[in-house]
């Protein structure tokens, strides 16, 4: 019996090797529900996802909703114009990312029709210790790997005393060296590959000359209202400046509303990356941002703070930084420090260097996976060898 | 949009007005380093009868003004008939540009080549230079019009102080329309403008500054009208620019002063 169970097992192993050869296999990615609110999180787990679509490899979204409206269900909801859960509906990123990403194939775990083989991968990201745990205590058989954009999360989201190796967790892919140094911190255990976020291509210099339009992206309201309404107090002669407040638009309005303004203030304090700052930049726009708590790798290095944008900690300093950058622009009379900083910065983190990091992450994965089953099988035939010898 | 004519008018020739114009003429020659799209050409107007001063280090075109009259207005529609550009600007003497405005309007023109008229902010400075303010920037502002920095009808009922000294103006456009009309004191930019709009020329206020303006020199011609135009009459002037903006003929109409009885 144990041996007709072995010989299952290494014929599925094998079956596993040929898929992966084949690209037979899936790469499954978990998402929550964005429910329509930008997230740039969500976005680099999506856009990872398409790039491997785009190479060639099967992809497939993971949700997870209890109870999730069938289309009969909804149908019938919408024939008596009754009332509609949201909870129970997956929204998706259609309306914010574009319909080519929620174009990507999507399917619900909990309807228990979701099932993997030993040749899939799943990628988690860092905030879901539930899924962790569930698919270890399953001993689902694909490799997983953690997408770890914010160490915040991890630390938020697991139980006291619990830690990754409880849910065999020995892979992670970190956005960024910081992230990835945090990390190891914690669980020296985890294997940790950098793959940098990509700001879109879309994101890029106007082809009209800017209008004098101040954009302001910040998480708080209030730090709006703290900085728009200081500088009108303080500086009623430019009172004819307009301001913007770019929250929750749709991704491609967002980068237009970019390239229309010509200056963006920026206030993220818990940022790892910034993209919001990379993308107002892109744009042309002087970024004028409040520096963040971990400094992203393209902001500063050891030596200090790069000259790309105009950076303060205090944010009632703003309304005095902003006039005087107003006045500067209005005067073409930007630094040329700043403009070739920016160029500089601009030329990182673009599609075709991410679609290349994609493909050698993935070819390296999968790679890698093929060399963990072959050794699987060798250490299966080296049992079995040993027992007969016994 | 290439070379451009720089019209300065001069009605007095002493030494005060030929320093002042130096100055003037120094900004055109700054601008013109930094404008590489073309020649910016000075063409002052002066009155009949007066010598053509000279001016050490830039080409000056002259335009002598036969027509007797040397009021700004007249002074201006005098000079465009001798412009051989397709846009114009008009400098006084005691103003100057800002060193990129050239430079920076045309970046704005490439994409708006139907725009008639680009106008700069102005920064206006009090005697002294101790302070300023802006003018024309309320186009800038979000809630001014539905599209940002564009001057249409509807915001030229809302806002009549713009100023076209330092705007880059269309040549045929600014002649079509029936050019200034000097018998509109105080309100002439107004009207003119009125007449822009009522005739499909687009107006645009360039984001950026580029025009620094003398307020309040003594004999300027704002001096001269703050000292014969009494306050009240201020509004009337702006009042005839409203009803005679359809003409594009100077009809030479003048206020009306309402009659104490039929204000109160």
């Amino acid at each position: 019996m144990a041996e007709s169970k072995r010989t299952k097992v290494l014929g599925r192993i094998s079956d596993a090797i040929t898929n992966i050869e084949n690209k037979n296999f899936t790469m499954y990615f978990f998402v929550a529900d964005s429910k329509n609110t930008p997230n740039s999180s969500m976005e680099y787990v999506y856009q990872m996802a398409l790039a491997m679509q785009n190479l060639g490899y099967k992809v497939c979204m993971l949700y997870q909703i209890d109870n999730e409206y069938t289309e009969e269900e909804l149908s019938v909801i919408n024939e008596n114009n009754g009332p509609v859960d949201e909870m129970r509906i997956f929204t998706g990123v259609g309306e914010w990312l574009g319909e080519e990403y929620a174009n990507l194939r999507h399917l619900n775990i909990s309807l228990g029709t979701w099932s993997v083989s030993p040749s899939d991968f799943l990628f988690i990201p860092e905030a879901f210790s539930s899924l962790m745990f569930q698919t270890h205590q399953h001993k689902i058989p694909c490799k997983r790997f953690v997408l770890l954009q914010n160490f915040d999360y991890v630390t938020d989201m697991i139980p006291y005393g619990v830690e990754w190796m409880n849910y065999g967790i020995h892979e992670v892919i970190a956005s960024t060296q910081h992230e990835a140094t945090l990390i190891k911190k914690s669980f020296p255990y985890v294997k940790t590959r950098i793959l940098s976020p990509c700001i879109p291509e879309y994101f890029r210099m106007p082809v009209k000359p800017k209008n004098l339009v101040v954009n302001m992206v910040a998480k708080k309201q209030s730090d709006v209202n703290r900085i728009l309404k200081q500088f009108y107090w303080q500086y009623p002669k430019l009172k004819f400046v307009s301001f913007r407040d770019l929250r929750n638009f749709p991704r491609m309005k967002f980068a237009e509303l970019l390239q229309d303004g010509a200056i963006t203030v920026w206030v993220d304090d818990y940022t790892t990356f910034g993209n919001s700052a990379l993308e107002a930049m892109r744009c042309g726009d002087i970024v004028i941002g409040k520096i963040p708590e971990n400094i992203p790798e393209w902001m500063g290095d050891d030596n200090g703070l790069f000259d790309n944008g105009v950076w303060f900690t205090n944010v009632d300093d703003v309304p005095s930084i902003l006039a005087n950058v107003i006045t500067s622009w209005m005067n073409d009379n930007i630094p040329e420090e700043l403009t070739e900083a920016m160029e500089k910065t601009n030329s990182l983190y673009r599609f075709d260097k991410w679609n290349e990091d994609v493909k050698n992450l993935a070819e390296q994965i999968t790679k890698e996976r093929v060399g963990e089953l072959k050794e699987f099988m060798l250490s299966q035939k080296n049992n079995k060898e040993e027992k007969e010898e016994e | 949009m290439t070379d451009i004519t720089v019209i300065i008018p001069l009605h007095d020739l002493s030494n005060d007005y030929i320093e002042i114009t130096k100055t003037a003429l120094d900004s055109v020659k700054e601008c013109e380093k930094n404008y590489t799209f073309g020649k910016l050409i000075p063409m002052i107007v002066i009155p009949q009868d007066f010598d053509e001063p000279t001016f050490e280090g830039i080409e000056v075109k002259y335009v002598v003004n036969t027509t007797g009259k040397y009021d700004f207005c007249s002074q201006v529609n005098f000079a465009v008939d001798s412009v051989e550009t397709e846009f114009f600007s008009i400098l006084e003497c005691d103003d100057t540009y800002a060193p990129k405005w050239f430079k920076m309007a045309h970046d704005y023109y490439k994409t708006n080549e139907d725009v008639g008229v680009f106008l700069p902010v102005n920064v206006q400075w009090n005697n002294g230079r101790a302070q300023w303010q802006y003018n024309n920037e309320i186009a800038l502002a979000s809630s001014f019009s539905n599209d940002m920095g564009f001057i249409d009808k509807d915001g030229l009922d809302v806002c009549s102080t713009f100023n076209l000294t330092g705007a880059i103006i269309n040549t045929k456009d600014f002649i079509e329309v029936g050019k200034y009309k000097p018998s509109i004191k105080f309100a002439f930019n107004y009207e003119l403008m009125l007449r822009f709009a009522d005739n499909g020329i687009k107006m645009m206020v360039v984001p950026k500054e580029g025009y620094n303006h003398h307020v309040g020199r003594e004999n300027s011609l704002t001096d001269i009208y703050a000292k014969e135009i009494p306050e009240s009459e201020i509004q009337l002037w702006f009042d005839l620019a409203k009803r005679e903006y359809p003409y594009k003929i100077d009809r030479w109409k003048t206020i009306v002063m309402p009659k104490q009885e039929q204000l109160k």
